[in-house]
């Protein structure tokens, strides 16, 4: 699985993170299936990007990513000190081929910087 | 995680596949029962597909696809506890599939009409849903399936070791009346290649073909539809 769908996590600043996936050629990743969520912490909804139709005669259309995925995730911070985002990821892909991998949630931890206090 | 490199090993064979062959996967035929199937797309010795498979079968913990159907209990959809080899007696397709899998949902009219265009060789199926009885229900509900389902994530999942196979889907097993794997098919059914594994399946049935020049054929036969397919793909 990991092969075909690798994903990492990245602090994008002190408010969000930075989810990648590297989709191996000739895979798809759903974008209705992709799933986060946190533990420890309030997560704002997934800046997904519209990735592509795939049309299908008797499925009909669904959208996909192929290649790479970056999203974004705003995190709600309720302290300035540095934080261990602890993320649930759950995605779900198949192969241009005709097969697919089940839906699968990967345990990842980004460690969030301190962040600023609010001016004012 | 369990059977971690064997995973590892069958998840980049797959890539690979895909990339060798132009996004055109894998298809396993059973050459005996001490080996693990061999991709059809080459000879095992000269095949960098047949080396990943392989360097799994090597692996520790590496499965083997059996000679024979195995001794597999599921539930059917009532919750009846049915066994996979109370289904022989004639030939037979076992189905493995999910309703998160949409290259499954696509092939079952296929299975469908494959039962029903060779009912006088007395053709089973059998689909093997490796999900929630719940949400196969609520499928069937739009998509209904005139042949006998059994169904069970965990369940299912154990069928799918017994079989020597890794829960990716659809694959299709082909078993003739007496519990003889010829092959198993990984990824999407396509009508010519069910066709084809079923000519050769009656072949050996009838004793025309033994079990193991029937594989041979169905292997030398899924080998050039794939290459057939990969290039109109191309």
């Amino acid at each position: 699985m990991d092969e075909a769908f690798h994903v990492r996590a990245a602090p994008d600043g002190a408010g969000a993170v930075r989810l990648t996936w590297v989709i191996a050629p000739g895979y798809y990743l759903y974008r209705s299936r992709i799933r986060v969520t946190s533990a420890n912490a309030r997560l704002g909804t997934v800046e997904l990007p519209p990735g592509q139709i795939k049309s299908d005669a008797y499925l009909g259309r669904q959208r996909v990513y192929q290649e790479e995925l970056v999203a974004r995730l705003p995190v709600e911070r309720t302290g300035h000190a540095a934080l261990e985002l602890k993320l649930r990821i759950g995605y779900q892909g198949c192969a241009e081929a005709g097969l697919c991998y089940p839906p699968t949630t990967r345990l990842l931890t980004v460690e969030l910087p301190p962040a600023a206090p609010a001016s004012g | 995680m369990r059977n971690a490199g064997l995973l590892r090993a069958l998840s980049l064979a797959a890539v690979a596949l895909c990339g060798l062959l132009g996004g055109y996967l894998a298809y396993r035929s059973v050459h005996s029962q001490a080996s693990i199937a061999a991709p059809v797309a080459a000879k095992p010795s000269q095949d960098r597909n047949a080396a990943l498979d392989d360097e799994a079968a090597g692996a520790p913990g590496a499965r083997v696809v059996p000679a024979t159907v195995p001794d597999v209990e599921l539930p059917d959809l009532s919750g009846r506890v049915r066994s996979l080899r109370a289904f022989l007696g004639r030939p037979l397709i076992i189905n493995f599939w999910a309703t998160w899998c949409e290259p499954c949902q696509r092939e079952m009219p296929l299975l469908a009409r494959l039962r029903s265009q060779h009912q006088e060789q007395g053709l089973e199926i059998v689909g093997v849903a490796v999900d929630f009885p719940n949400a196969v229900e609520q499928y069937l509900r739009k998509h209904p399936v005139p042949y006998p389902l059994l169904a069970g994530e965990t369940q299912g999942l154990t069928a799918i070791e017994a079989f020597g196979m890794q829960p990716v889907l659809p694959f299709s097993v082909f078993a003739d009346g007496r519990g003889n794997i010829l092959a198993v098919k990984l990824g999407e059914l396509h009508g010519d290649e069910a066709e084809a594994i079923l000519q050769a399946l009656q072949q050996e049935a009838s004793g025309h073909e033994t079990l193991e020049s029937a594989r041979a054929a169905i292997a030398e036969r899924l080998h050039e539809l794939a290459i057939t397919r990969a290039k109109a793909a191309t």
